[in-house]
């Protein structure tokens, strides 16, 4: 998996995986994730339009991710998920926490 | 005319490396039995990778690939078999629903319930044996029927057909 992070601005970032988000990768993600808030990028964006597949190691990334947002007084949000992810997410009840944008701009104002 | 059917059996450690070359083998499967749809596919692969994690992950405590597991698949026209057994020590499965939104496991083999039409773990002085089957979903549930006929096609003495080699 690649995972491209960028800066938004002094308080978003922005983290584009990309490939299969699995055991091998998660631990990127979540590493990532918490770079971008110990940099005080709290609102944290993942844009997941470039992941083909994820399974339940993903899913665990991404709560993780969740809390350590929100314990830092942020957010993370997801943007862009492809239909695999999309019903991942919704087989697991997960879509009622990780609400999924249409675009990072969606993500980025809601 | 047998219809298609396709039969992969391999032997390895259980190793994050293995783990990343099972979509390959899914996809030389898939490509041999032809009709299967993206949501079947999707939840076979999500199966099999949930199922090779806990293997991976739990199959010796360790992680380091001191487990050995054999791997079976049939794919025919209607159906998908897996078969999985490891020679770890056996494992204490409880299958419960999904875990709480807030926890950061626990998914993985509700998941393959779920996914899957029939799954089933046992264990053995051997080991695990990790076993689910997916039928496939029929045409008219997943979208237009694709037998390969137009649909203006007709049975007449005017329809020729395809020709003949």
């Amino acid at each position: 998996m690649n995972l491209d992070v960028e800066a938004r601005d002094d308080t978003t970032a922005v983290l584009l995986p990309a490939g299969r988000l699995n055991l091998v990768s998660s631990p990127r993600l979540r590493a990532a994730v918490g770079d971008a808030v110990e940099s005080g990028r709290t609102l944290v964006i993942v844009d997941l339009s470039g992941v083909d597949f994820i399974d339940s190691s993903g899913l665990g990334a991404l709560v993780a991710g969740l809390k350590t947002a929100r314990t830092a007084g942020g957010d993370l949000r997801l943007a862009a998920a492809p239909q695999q992810v999309l019903s991942v997410l919704r087989l697991t009840n997960l879509d009622r926490v990780l609400k999924v944008h249409e675009s990072v701009d969606a993500a980025s104002d809601a | 005319m047998p219809e298609p059917s396709w039969h992969h059996l391999s032997t390895g450690h259980a190793t994050p490396t293995w783990l990343e070359s099972l979509p390959a083998v899914l996809v030389s499967g898939f490509s041999a039995v032809p009709g299967w749809g993206d949501d079947d596919r999707s939840c076979v692969e999500l199966a099999l990778s949930e199922i090779a994690t806990n293997i991976v992950e739990h199959g010796d405590g360790s992680g380091s690939g001191q487990v050995r597991a054999r791997l079976e698949i049939v794919i025919d026209s209607r159906h998908v078999r897996v078969v999985v057994d490891d020679d770890a020590p056996p494992a204490d499965i409880t299958l419960g629903g999904m875990p709480d939104v807030g926890a950061e496991s626990g998914r993985g083999l509700a998941l393959v319930d779920l996914v899957t039409d029939s799954f089933a773990h046992t264990t053995s002085a051997d080991g695990n044996r990790w076993s689910f089957t997916k039928a496939r979903t029929p045409a008219d549930e997943s979208g237009p029927p694709d037998d390969g006929r137009r649909p203006d096609a007709g049975s007449g003495p005017d329809d020729k057909g395809p020709p003949s080699a």
